[in-house]
């Protein structure tokens, strides 16, 4: 039982520390993304790069700055993997074959962080802190620029269609929230253990007397954006269960607090955008209930541990660290899945068969709950948009969204952004298992090894990067396949939020009356939650049913 | 040479996005497309 | 002021105002399906199994498609599932068209009837030089002038420009009794096809052949005109959106059941894909849309287009004519009020003598007031009300009584040496105050001095149940706004007594469109209705306009809608027709989604229980095999659309209410009884099917 009541305290607990955290946080973000005003630094940047960050921006132009800005960080990233070894501080690593420095840059930027090689085994310091841990800032900042153009296109008025300017966004959520929350972040984290120095390999003598080698460098700082960024990507291939990333409990519930708090605050900050706190109150409350959801089920079924071994065992304790146990294993597996982090402090490989399945399930319903830095919030909207425009012909009128008619332009956008993951995931599925070089990376065979393949695509696509472990996919099969459906799982949807917010800034907003669905009260929520998961079921139970659901009927 | 090819994908993919982005731009603005609002688009007579 | 016929009170239900405005022509309106309208619908549901006409429900042609591949897999290799999920499959598509058929039968019944209208006459036109020709009715082109005379039928569109008639229009309205139609003003309008009673008029006409009300009407009604209106469109993405998710899950699931040893055929992930695509919605969609208009025309309203029906769900404000919609439209005496020193029966006298040959309304209601006549004195000559004295009266030996505006009445008595009590102007005042039309009631007896006698209040008095609707408009959301020439003071006392939100006084017609205009740069939805000319810009202007039958040819085509019975309170029920329409849409999308999580627990297991035996817990209806399974699921997905096809015909209920109540109800219909019905319907399907031998 005294599991069960640690396991409540600790969700608790976060809980609290969330409910402080978040309003504050979501004004701060609200303020950034409305302000006028720069800093000096953000004015030295501008200078620097030659912008003029006062210039309002269409969404074509801040689509096309988003594209832009990533394919050089792509191209950028596949340079310096590619030639590390010549590059100093590279710790004597080898460069990256080219399907992997590709698989790699297209990762990082697309703020997946899928890493198909381990971390400390193959890329050197100079690539982890220029390459990999930039990164780490700046995908996260786009995925928040991109939401707060669309908060903006929909809190203005017609005509203007213009949804802000990319490069004063992108600056500014870097300068003033990623960095500065960083920094503070590494430094608790070194105070409880976490490792930060740029030293050469430690070795020591364990103790039965063996020779290990120990891997340092600079661990702290690159952990805590990769939480706060939702990235997922850690220097050492086991991640958050490493103890020079994550080494105490208490870490772990500050890891877990700092993956979330962002894509919460993001759904405040939108209340404040849109100048209806009560609208991101609803976005919030959609948010947590998944999460809160997935966190009861998951955390459930690794007590439980249903399944012969587990019950053996006395515990479903494969793959988990013993420090952290069962429960914050599971708290940490929800959370991350939920955000699109990616980051792990066990093995998910490892999961009971139904925890497995919620983790993958968190991930199809499109990284919502709460979802990656920005991306979350901007895929509550969509889902959002469709709930009103089924429900809201069922009050008989036109569908509206804050005061936005959904009409056939919109939901076409809509529309496409709903097709894309699902096609990229289940076309990503038939693919990875009908070559031969898909399931050749799979270590299970049957169900679980189809689960393996299964969590990968639909990791990617996602754009959440956590693995499920099993799956060799440092292929160039594995790889090129990823990469694509990494790629495309990130800029097509970025391209149909964009286009629709420049849409929602050129039509006129509509006075609310008592004939308008109201879009903040709780029947809204449940409503929300509803097309939530039952779009996401429909589309993936019969490939979870092979899977997953096999073998947790099994 | 395969680093050729993965740079080639990368310029093309992109390329294909900043493409669909001006499909996207495009449908958008076109006004002959219909529009939900009736008063936009919907002409009547008015003779007297 | 324009005049209206009596309204009929506020009907309780659908059906009892599809009776009341029932179409002389058009068979009882009803959401049952008979035989005979299936019967009838049938060929025109098998002609459109054209892939070329199904395009425009790509859920349909997917199912189509998909039904041709069984019937292909089928030849090649039979069975009896094969042969039984192919015949289903193609049933599907049919029953999808019947539903279409059944809708647009409905119409060609009406059109059938107008086009008897349009049969050839001879028309006599006029020459420039006055003279007569017999010319065909057909080759009247617009400008022509044409005589007809009592007993003819109007040979086309157009305007009166000499003489007045009755004319009997229940050709065109269904209205027997003939309405009356004079050269100048706003009744000048005449439609082709309606006969002449009395009289004769010149009429120039209006339209060229082809394009008469009529041919409009005849058009509307068999929907050849029918375009898609933007919510259909956009609830058309949306459905192909979830038929493409489909397409792509049942295609995948090839390869992915195939990698885990669970082989499919692509005739099971055919029917999986059929089951799972909204075809309920898909097949029905046409059918709500044509219904709607279909409903409109039963309540005698012309719907210019399906966009301007749709508009009318979205309405924000609603402006409304005082007169005839409001109110009765003619003020009626309430009360009669002796000034001191005067008897009441003293004034009910005179009112009443001085009303007996007043055949207006106003004076018709003072006898009705003092419920008794007199006798007019002897050698009593009548005066007349005119706009210059603004008094009527009688003018007998020894005897003048008049009665009128109060200013006019004073300077009468003033005139004929009598003084006016300031009382008068007390009472006057009073009565102006509380939104009434004081009449000052005066005397002179025997050449002495004239003397006022007393008060009759006239009063606009506000419809029955009224306010009731008006009460519905406001907790849908519905703002009302009272449109009238009265002046302020009058308008606010009627808008408080009526209930309605809002009023603009002493409205000219530009002010009329200045407010429309504000309204919807605010971003508000406008209805009105109109009749004079002079309505047409407001008409135009207005979202949806409905233009009056009585009214001009320039209201009509300003306004995107005409009612045939010229009754302004219409507006409300073409308001409730427009949100009908967009409840059974979504209504019966809710319902189609919602049924595929039962379709999922019968399908998954059946095709997935041979590789993987655990699945059978999956099974919870506990079908009999796995083809039975698939089979009943396949007949279902048919079934329910032939099932809902009378819903979808008669429209979802709506009764008026805040849009969160209605969600909750509809959800709770449509949303958790879309989830419910199938499992009970796939599980009682599944013990017949589980009969059929070889399966």
């Amino acid at each position: 039982m005294t599991t069960v009541v640690a396991a409540v305290l600790q969700v608790v607990v976060l809980i609290a520390a969330l409910a402080l955290a978040v309003p504050f946080l979501g004004r701060y973000l609200a303020h950034i993304y409305t302000s006028e005003k720069h800093l000096r630094a953000e004015k030295v940047v501008y200078r620097v790069l030659r912008v003029d960050p006062d210039a309002d921006q269409r969404w074509r132009s801040y689509a096309l700055a988003v594209l832009g800005f990533s394919l050089v960080g792509v191209l950028f990233l596949y340079l310096l993997a590619r030639v590390q070894q010549w590059l100093p501080l590279s710790l004597g690593f080898d460069p990256f074959p080219s399907d992997g420095a590709w698989n790699t840059a297209v990762s990082f930027v697309t703020n997946t962080n899928w890493q198909w090689y381990s971390g400390e085994a193959a890329a050197g310091n100079l690539l982890q802190m220029a390459g990999l841990t930039v990164q780490n800032f700046v995908s996260a900042a786009v995925g928040m620029s991109v939401a707060a153009a669309f908060a903006r296109g929909l809190a203005r008025g017609r005509g203007n269609g213009r949804v802000g300017n990319f490069c004063a966004d992108l600056v500014r959520t870097t300068l003033r929230v990623l960095l500065p929350i960083s920094f503070v972040g590494a430094l608790v984290l070194v105070g409880f253990g976490a490792i930060q120095n740029l030293r050469a390999d430690l070795a020591m003598t364990t103790l039965d007397g063996g020779q290990q080698i120990l891997t340092s460098g600079a661990i702290a700082s690159q952990e805590v954006i990769k939480e706060l960024g939702t990235n997922g990507g850690g220097p050492y291939n086991v991640n958050s269960a490493h103890p020079f990333e994550n080494p105490t409990p208490f870490t772990n519930i500050l890891e877990i607090f700092l993956l979330l708090v962002i894509p919460f605050a993001m759904a405040w900050a939108f209340g404040l955008i849109v100048k209806d706190r009560r609208q991101g109150g609803a976005v919030l409350a959609t948010m947590a209930t998944l999460w809160l959801g997935a966190v009861g089920l998951l955390t459930w079924a690794e007590i439980a541990g249903p399944g012969t071994a587990p019950q053996l065992a006395g515990g479903a304790m494969e793959g988990k660290e013993t420090r952290f146990g069962e429960a914050a294993s599971a708290l940490f597996a929800s959370s991350t899945t939920g955000t699109s982090t990616g980051a792990v402090n066990a093995m998910h490989d490892s999961l009971t068969a139904p925890g497995g399945g919620i983790a993958m399930f968190n991930m199809m319903l499109g990284e919502v709950a709460p979802g990656g830095v920005g991306s979350g919030l901007y895929g509550m909207l969509m889902l959002a948009i469709v709930t009103v425009f089924l429900c809201g012909l069922m009050v008989g009128r036109t569908p509206e969204y804050l005061g936005k008619k959904i009409g056939r332009r919109e939901i076409v956008l809509v529309a496409l952004y709903i097709l894309a993951t699902p096609i990229l995931v289940l076309v990503g599925a038939a693919v990875a298992v009908s070559f031969p070089a898909g399931p050749a990376g799979m270590l299970n065979s049957g169900a679980h090894g189809f689960s393996e393949a299964l969590y990968a695509v639909t990791s990617a696509a996602n754009n959440n990067g956590s693995a499920f472990g099993g799956l060799t996919a440092g292929t160039p099969f594995w790889n090129t396949l990823l990469g694509v459906l990494m790629l495309f799982g990130r800029f097509l949807p970025i391209v149909f939020v964009l286009g629709l917010a420049g849409r929602f800034a050129t039509t006129q907003h509509l006075p609310a009356g008592a004939g308008t669905l109201p879009t903040h009260r709780p029947l809204f929520v449940a409503l929300l939650t509803g097309v939530a998961l039952v779009v996401v079921g429909l589309t993936y139970v019969p490939a979870l049913a092979l899977g997953p659901i096999v073998e947790s009927l099994s | 040479m395969l680093d050729l090819v993965y740079i080639l994908i990368t310029l093309v993919s992109f390329a294909g996005l900043a493409a669909l982005v001006g499909v996207i731009d495009r449908r958008l603005d076109d006004p002959s497309d219909t529009d939900v609002a009736p008063t936009e688009t919907e002409t009547r007579t008015v003779s007297r | 002021m324009t005049q209206f016929n009596v309204l009929s009170p506020a009907p309780d239900t659908d059906e009892a105002q599809e009776h009341h405005h029932e179409r002389h022509t058009v068979p009882a309106a009803s959401g049952v399906l008979s035989l005979a309208q299936v019967t009838e619908a049938l060929p025109g549901a098998f002609r459109k199994l054209d892939p070329r006409l199904l395009i425009a429900t790509p859920v349909m042609l997917v199912v189509e498609a998909g039904a041709v591949v069984t019937t292909v897999l089928s030849i090649l290799d039979p069975s009896v599932m094969g042969w039984l999920v192919t015949v289903w499959l193609w049933l599907t598509v049919v029953f999808g068209n019947l539903a279409e058929s059944v809708a647009e039968g409905r119409g060609k019944a009406q059109a059938a009837s107008l086009r008897a209208l349009q049969t050839e006459t001879s028309a006599r036109r006029l020459r420039p030089d006055g003279s007569e020709e017999a010319v065909a009715s057909t080759s009247l082109r617009a400008g022509d002038t044409v005589v007809v005379t009592a007993g003819e039928r109007i040979p086309g569109d157009g305007d009166i420009i000499e003489g007045v008639a009755s004319v009997d229009e229940s050709a065109v309205t269904g209205e027997s009794a003939p309405v009356i139609r004079e050269s100048g003003g706003d009744r000048s309008a005449v439609t082709g096809g309606t006969t002449v009673l009395s009289d004769r008029i010149v009429v120039r006409i209006t339209s060229d052949p082809g394009h008469s009300f009529v041919d409009r009407m005849i058009a509307l009604v068999e929907g050849s005109e029918r375009q898609r209106t933007p919510n259909e469109m956009a609830l058309n993405v949306l459905l192909s959106t979830l038929t493409v998710i489909f397409v792509v899950v049942c295609g995948t699931l090839y390869f992915l059941a195939d990698h885990s040893g669970a082989h499919q055929s692509w005739l099971v992930l055919i029917a999986l894909l059929v089951c799972l695509i909204p075809t309920t919605i898909g097949a029905l969609l046409s059918a709500i849309g044509i219904a709607g208009m279909d409903r409109l025309v039963r309540r005698n309203v012309l719907a210019m287009s399906g966009r301007a029906v749709e508009a009318a769900g979205d309405v924000d404000v609603l402006l409304l004519d005082k007169t005839g919609t409001i109110t009765y439209g003619n003020r009626q005496a309430t009360e009669i009020l002796p000034v001191t020193g005067v008897t009441l029966t003293a004034v009910e006298n005179a009112a009443v003598q001085a009303s007996l040959a007043d055949l207006t309304p106003e004076g018709r209601s003072i006898l009705h007031l003092v419920g008794r006549s007199a006798a007019g004195p002897a050698g009593a000559t009548m005066v007349e009300f005119s706009a210059t004295t603004r008094m009527s009266g009688l003018d007998a030996p020894g005897l003048m009584i008049r009665k009128g505006a109060a200013s006019a009445v004073a300077a009468w008595v003033k005139e004929n040496g009598g003084t006016v009590p300031p009382e008068t102007y007390v009472i006057a005042g009073d009565i102006s105050a509380d939104g009434g039309t004081p009449l000052v009631v005066a005397e002179q007896r025997d050449r002495e001095r004239a003397r006022v006698l007393g008060v009759v209040h006239l009063k606009d008095v506000v419809k029955d149940g009224i306010r009731e609707r008006f009460d519905e408009m406001r907790a849908m959301g519905i703002r009302t706004v009272m449109i009238t020439g009265d002046n302020a003071v009058t308008a606010a006392a009627i808008a408080k007594e009526a209930g309605v939100d809002d009023f603009l006084a002493e409205a000219t017609p530009e002010d009329k469109l200045a407010l429309i205009r504000k309204e919807q740069r605010g971003g508000r939805m406008v209805a009105m209705c109109g009749d004079g000319t002079n309505d047409a810009p407001a008409l135009a202007q207005a979202d949806v306009g409905v233009a009056m039958n009585t009214g001009t040819t320039a209201a009509k085509e300003a306004g995107n809608m005409v009612d045939l019975d010229s009754d302004p309170t219409k507006l409300i029920d073409v308001v409730e027709i427009g949100k009908q329409l967009l409840i059974t849409r979504g209504a019966l999308t809710t319902f189609s989604v919602a049924n595929d999580i039962a379709k999922y627990f019968a399908i998954l297991p059946a095709m997935f229980v041979v590789a993987f035996p655990q699945l059978e817990v999956l099974n919870i209806m506990r079908l009999s095999t796995p083809e039975s399974a698939i089979v009943s699921a396949v007949v279902f997905n048919a079934l329910i659309i032939i099932a809902l096809i009378p819903l979808a015909l008669r429209g979802v209920r709506y009764r008026p209410s805040s849009a969160i109540e209605l969600l909750r109800r509809n959800i709770l219909l449509y949303g958790v009884g879309g989830l419910i019905a199938p499992f009970v319907g796939i599980k009682v399907l599944d013990l017949v099917v589980s009969l059929i031998p070889g399966l």
